[in-house]
């Protein structure tokens, strides 16, 4: 909780490797039509929980690099989801202190805001780099990373718990 | 007295990702010096799209070996009318292509570019809901090229754009970056087929008021631009709105081919055989 146990980083990096692993493979599963705009931006989610949890030490540099892995593996143009997951994880690790204050709820809607920012910018950007265009369905899946967030959220510090990252 | 060093070394941190990141896009969107390194993070990454495939060849699994007999029995008899009626028809098909060749001699036009066909399977995973693309496991190794144009047994679903290793690529029709040149099957009118992010909704946009277009119309593809050979069933018009005041009419179509459902598409390759089939690859290398 606070800064005097400094927890091992070993075990940090287990558990954001752990969760990011799981959310670029749940990112790629195939889908049924009716879910297939609603399914959430794990990745977006998994890294703004690091941030929130760990700011000293998960950043834009974090973000930065499990966005590349996401880049590769949609085949898109370098750059942008990176830059985008910094800017994510830059926003949470600045207010953490007041979005731990937060309830649950309060949460939900404040990173729905971040995240919904996160795909503002990360389209416009794809937009300029490789022709993308923003599409109504688009914003469906923000709903989805949002009624998500809270049950990912208790995931997460389960796992956190387990692998004993303070 | 922790706080104002974290809040630093974060803002530093940001600005170094942010050079590096505008650097990438830079250099990732004006040349291709960058694909070697995705290349080889893309086989590394393999084992995650292996993992994201596993549910649905576990549901393959159990329709195909929980399937009755007597279903069984229905679609193999299915399969084999169609596949008596497959081969009347192109026993015909030979016959025409024939008369074609040498009517096309005694006019003295080019031949036909002949397309080599190889069928590949579309990968298990949902590669990007945002812009419409899907991934076939073949790649550099079985001699996919970008540019490629693919089809399924309906009509034209989109080209290759990107070719790693072991798998590709492909952009569908209905993405909303991509046009395509078609003509009408009616009368021949050339003109553009626009994705517009949906799937089952494409635009065809630049139509004088006085275009000779009606619902139902069948759009082929034109062979316009080299890329995709002519003749193949691209869209159906679905409306044509004239409005008033404005310059062009606002027809939109839907795509023939099975654009969410087909399993196998088929990717087209051009065969150089002839002098003349050379001549024509030459011209449109120069026009690309």
């Amino acid at each position: 909780m606070s800064s005097s146990n400094r927890p091992s980083s070993g075990s940090l990096s287990i558990g954001v490797f752990i969760s990011s692993f799981v959310a670029l493979v749940l990112t790629v599963v195939q889908l049924p039509g009716w879910l297939f705009y609603f399914w959430p931006d794990w990745i977006a989610i998994v890294v703004a929980y690091w941030a929130l949890v760990a700011p000293k030490r998960i950043g834009p540099f974090v973000g930065f690099i499990i966005g590349t892995l996401l880049e590769v593996l949609f085949v898109r143009k370098f750059g942008v989801m990176g830059f985008g997951l910094a800017t994510l994880a830059f926003i949470v690790n600045s207010t953490n202190q007041q979005l731990r204050a937060l309830s649950i709820w309060q949460q939900m809607l404040s990173v729905g805001v971040f995240i919904g920012f996160f795909k503002l910018l990360t389209g416009w950007l794809s937009g300029m780099v490789a022709g993308f265009t923003i599409t109504t369905e688009y914003w469906y899946s923000l709903l989805g990373t949002m009624v998500i967030w809270p049950f990912a959220y208790i995931l997460l510090e389960e796992l956190r718990r387990t692998v004993r990252i303070r | 007295m922790a706080k104002p060093f974290r809040k630093n070394s974060g803002w530093s941190q940001y600005a170094s990702v942010f050079v590096i990141s505008v650097a990438m896009m830079l250099v990732d969107s004006r040349t291709s010096w960058l694909d070697g390194a995705r290349n080889i993070l893309s086989v590394m990454l393999s084992p995650i799209q292996g993992l994201a495939s596993v549910p649905s060849t576990i549901g393959r699994y159990f329709t195909s070996t929980l399937t009755a007999e007597p279903d069984l029995q229905i679609a193999y008899d299915n399969l084999r009318n169609e596949y008596f009626k497959l081969k009347a028809e192109s026993l015909l098909l030979r016959t025409l292509e024939r008369e074609n060749q040498d009517l096309r001699a005694l006019l003295a036009a080019t031949d036909r570019l002949n397309e080599k066909i190889t069928l590949a399977e579309l990968m298990d995973v949902n590669l990007d809901r945002d812009n419409h693309r899907v991934s076939v496991g073949r790649g550099i190794r079985n001699g996919v090229y970008v540019g490629q144009a693919v089809i399924d047994d309906q009509g034209v679903i989109g080209q290759v754009t990107e070719v790693m290793p072991l798998s590709s690529i492909i952009v569908l029709i209905t993405d909303p970056g991509h046009a395509l040149p078609v003509q009408i099957e009616r009368n021949g009118l050339r003109t553009v087929v626009h994705g517009t992010g949906s799937v089952s909704l494409l635009r065809v946009p630049f139509l004088n008021q006085n275009s000779d277009i009606l619902v139902g119309d069948v759009l082929i593809s034109s062979g316009m631009g080299g890329r995709f050979p002519n003749g193949y069933p691209v869209a159906m018009v679905t409306d044509v709105k004239v409005i008033e005041d404005e310059a062009f009419i606002r027809v939109t179509a839907e795509p023939i081919a099975k654009l969410d459902r087909s399993n196998h598409v088929l990717l087209l390759s051009r065969q150089a055989q002839t002098q003349g089939e050379k001549r024509v690859e030459q011209l449109i290398s120069e026009d690309d």
